[in-house]
């Protein structure tokens, strides 16, 4: 426990309450699971990995945490393709070769005086190597998060758009927060960073990947906290209106629709309802605004038909 | 109390959760940080280190609620126990069996406060009147005992710091005193925790059947000496008017041991002995006929189909890029070190790409064969979701593309949609090879991989075998998988022996082990 004990702990993250709060200083209300997740992912020193529905605020998790510490958020998009180049580091060829172009020069000087041949080798070998070291080493995010002097929030979005590779390519770093160069050696990590993993769950994780972090899953928030959750993100709305536009959404998640509105959907509705003086849901004022909920026009035609039910329901 | 998370984390197991070594440590870890204090924060910090998906969340909440239930944590009184992560390590509610009792002495003083701190001799030295008073009760009890030779070592332990010489030379009657202390004081944690250790001593995890119950609750009371507690009652109804009321309310106690001695044997019960039997069922589904599996082992079939194509997916996935270290792609090499001013230091190195399979699935869904459609159309159905390049048809007298059914309905809509549209006629197996022909010929690559899924009984009809041919001569591999034994191949209206011309590799598929090699074997000749 000693071990767990010597992380040097800022009173952001000090108990699950203290993170509660700083969250929500920096606009994120955050449940007890996510705190308690942030919380035991600290003192653990252990990535977290974030699922659920799309627009629940896995992302904003991430950068919430990182305006609360104030610390550099560092941000890998994932996608098809991604590889170590991009991900994890990659030469600097250009000066690499500008390098070796240099030395050609200089190799007059320092073999001018050789008598023989296993002489110059010699003084070639006792020249100091240079070409591949941390001087041409271009930082990629992955490392880049290692090697930042005051911590860092490292943010990979939406993992499950990588391919399965590029998983593996992660293990280590995940694991023991340490990235290893072939033609260097192992860079460990001077701070430990918060990791966080975010997938929408397009396709299953590897079960090593999943073994490396804590398993979060953010699911749509229930009405008191989507409530809250509207109000600190759109302070100038009125108490009534959020209750009964919440409520709506809340009821549209009940439906069977191809794509159920997500928190960042009814924070976009709100701001427009406000930005339209609305202060109560009317029907034609929610018709017209549907298309900010929801995304697809069968849904938008199914609410429709039962706007005038789901609107006496308030 | 690791002890505890240990059984949890077994109990998870059972449930299917899968947890490995290093997320137990996590756990482990976790709970050393936030502690045993609060439920939801409990709950909160075990799910997420063990629980790392959605079906994995919701077996662990149940889990958590079955395992929970007894509450030997005792969490409405959370004030008592300190929230702290350093203290909370060693915290001594998690400690409360003989071994921590042995110890008492050095730790007593700095878990005064804690919640199981009272069930230990050596704090009731120097914590308060109340159990000073138990102590000397005790001793009286004692007294009134030494018919049957019994000295209390709770009340020695409480002359004896150190307690160990006593606890050692007789750690049934040490448990014997805690234990009635812990009745007459209520005190749920320790008898929560006697239970538990009475019920590992008998090893209740074996329990399998609900006819082991009544044994098991006879062997953990025994264990925890009910008839010795009932002879103290007996001796203290006989006392002064103090002592009746002791022995009153050590009755009532007794009786609630016995009915909580009676839980926690159910509740391992149904959180043992169903693993158990689900193991048992789910051998035997395996190697049954797909032909008698009755309806309502449909589920259990559907997950198990899951995870079978899921197995066999994961296994050949890898093998996707083979590479080829230490042979150069000069050509790709000089191309990229052009800008280099020709420098070679930038090396490609050949590699081989090799692509998922793309397939295509026929499934013959007629009345001879409708017992086994129901499983292949299953099997189909998880192979679409997890090789995302297959495409499924299914036809009786004609034939028609099913991909996207399986793609917007659950496994049961699409199967009974599928059954509607295409299903229970005759089979006529060459009106149907040529609507595969015009649907799909022209999509099919070398790389291409077709399974049929058929009996091979055309009624009479026409065998469509020049159509089949053709197939077999364009894609890579043609495989047919045939719910009828060899041995019925040649009979009656099979055209099966003249199928056998043009296809690749031919089984029969009977049950769902052979429908796994069959796939395995497939697997292995397209990757």
């Amino acid at each position: 426990m000693s071990e767990i004990n010597s992380i040097d702990t800022p009173s952001q993250l000090a108990s699950v309450e203290a993170i509660k709060a700083a969250l929500a200083d920096c606009g994120y209300i955050a449940s007890d699971a996510i705190a308690t997740a942030v919380y035991v992912a600290h003192h653990l020193q252990k990535p977290v990995l974030i699922e659920g529905p799309a627009g629940v605020g896995k992302t904003e998790l991430a950068k919430s945490m990182a305006a609360c510490l104030s610390n550099e958020l560092i941000r890998l998009q994932c996608y098809e393709g991604l590889d170590e180049s991009k991900a994890l580091y990659e030469w600097k060829y250009g000066k690499q070769l500008l390098y070796t172009q240099m030395l050609k020069e200089k190799l007059g000087d320092v073999l001018q005086s050789a008598e023989s041949l296993s002489d110059s080798m010699q003084r070639l070998h006792s020249m100091s190597d240079e070409f591949y070291s941390r001087e041409f080493l271009l930082p990629r995010p992955l490392l880049q998060a290692l090697t930042v002097s005051d911590g860092a929030v490292l943010l990979v979005d939406e993992i499950d758009k990588a391919d399965y590779e590029f998983e593996s390519l992660l293990l280590e770093i995940l694991s023991d927060y340490q990235v290893t160069v072939p033609e260097l050696g192992t860079v460990s990590a001077d701070n430990i960073p918060m990791v966080f993993l975010t997938s929408n769950n397009t396709r299953e994780l590897s079960d090593a990947l999943k073994r490396r972090c804590l398993h979060l899953y953010i699911d749509f928030p229930d009405s008191k906290l989507e409530q809250r959750i509207v109000q600190s993100r759109v302070p100038n709305i009125s108490d009534t209106l959020v209750e009964s536009l919440v409520g709506f959404v809340q009821s549209l998640r009940t439906m069977d629709l191809k794509k159920s509105p997500s928190v960042s959907e009814t924070i976009d509705w709100a701001r427009a309802l406000l930005l339209l003086h609305s202060d109560k849901l009317d029907r034609a004022m929610v018709e017209s605004t549907l298309n900010l909920l929801l995304k697809f026009q069968e849904d938008i035609d199914l609410v429709s038909s039962e706007l005038p039910a789901l609107l006496n329901r308030q | 109390m690791e002890d505890v998370l240990i059984k949890f984390i077994h109990a998870l197991r059972n449930a299917q959760v899968s947890v490995s070594p290093a997320e137990s440590i996590d756990a482990l870890n976790a709970v050393a940080l936030v502690g045993y204090s609060q439920r939801q924060l409990l709950h909160d910090s075990l799910s997420i280190a063990l629980a790392k998906s959605d079906f994995e969340k919701q077996r662990f909440d149940q889990c958590f609620d079955q395992f929970f239930r007894l509450d030997p944590f005792n969490w409405d009184g959370a004030d008592n126990v300190d929230n702290d992560a350093a203290e909370s390590s060693e915290c001594p509610a998690q400690d409360g069996d003989q071994a921590a009792a042995s110890e008492g002495g050095e730790d007593g003083a700095a878990d005064g406060g804690a919640g199981g701190g009272e069930s230990e001799p050596g704090d009731d030295q120097g914590n308060g009147d109340t159990s000073l008073q138990q102590a000397l009760d005790l001793e009286d009890i004692a007294a009134s005992l030494a018919q049957s030779d019994i000295e209390l070592p709770a009340a020695a332990a409480a002359n004896d710091p150190n307690a160990e010489s006593a606890s050692t030379e007789t750690p049934a009657l040490s448990r014997l005193g805690v234990l009635i202390e812990a009745l007459l004081t209520n005190d749920q944690v320790s008898i929560a925790l006697q239970i538990q250790a009475a019920a590992a001593a008998n090893n209740l995890e074996g329990i399998r059947y609900s006819t082991q119950r009544s044994l098991y609750r006879y062997r953990i009371l025994q264990t925890l000496q009910v008839n010795a507690i009932e002879r103290v009652a007996r001796a203290l109804t006989e006392g002064t008017a103090e002592a009746r009321a002791q022995a009153e309310s050590l009755y009532a106690g007794l009786q609630q041991l016995r009915d909580q001695v009676g839980d926690y044997v159910d509740q391992q019960l149904l959180l043992n002995a169903e693993a158990a039997t689900r193991e048992l069922r789910e051998d035997i589904l395996q190697t049954t006929n797909l032909s008698v599996i009755e309806q309502r082992h449909l589920e259990t079939m559907q997950s198990l189909v899951h995870k079978m194509s899921k197995a066999l997916v994961a296994r050949y996935a890898r093998r996707r890029r083979i590479q080829r270290r230490g042979q150069l792609d000069i050509a790709r090499t000089i191309r990229h070190n052009i800008n280099h001013d020709g420098v070679l230091f930038d090396t490609y190195w050949k590699s081989k790409r090799k692509e998922r399979p793309d397939i295509f699935a026929i499934c013959d869904v007629s009345g001879s064969v409708a017992a086994y459609s129901r499983f292949l159309l299953m099997f189909l159905y998880s192979l679409a979701d997890v090789l995302p390049k297959t495409r499924s048809f299914a036809f009786s007298s004609n034939l028609g593309e099913v991909t996207d059914l399986f793609r917007q309905h659950t496994p049961a809509q699409a199967i009974e949609q599928v059954n509607r549209l295409w299903g229970f006629g005759s089979s006529s197996y060459g009106d149907s090879f040529h609507d595969f022909d015009e649907l799909a010929f022209d999509d099919l690559r070398p790389t291409s991989t077709v399974i049929i899924l058929g009996d091979g009984r055309t009624n009479g009809g026409n065998p469509g075998l020049d159509i089949l041919k053709r197939i077999y001569q364009r894609c890579a591999c043609v495989i047919w998988l045939n719910p009828e034994t060899r041995g019925s191949w040649s009979s009656g209206d099979s055209e099966m022996m003249r199928y056998l011309s043009a296809v690749h590799y031919a089984n029969s598929c009977q049950s769902l082990r052979q429908l796994e090699s069959a796939i395995n074997e497939m697997l292995r000749r397209s990757v």
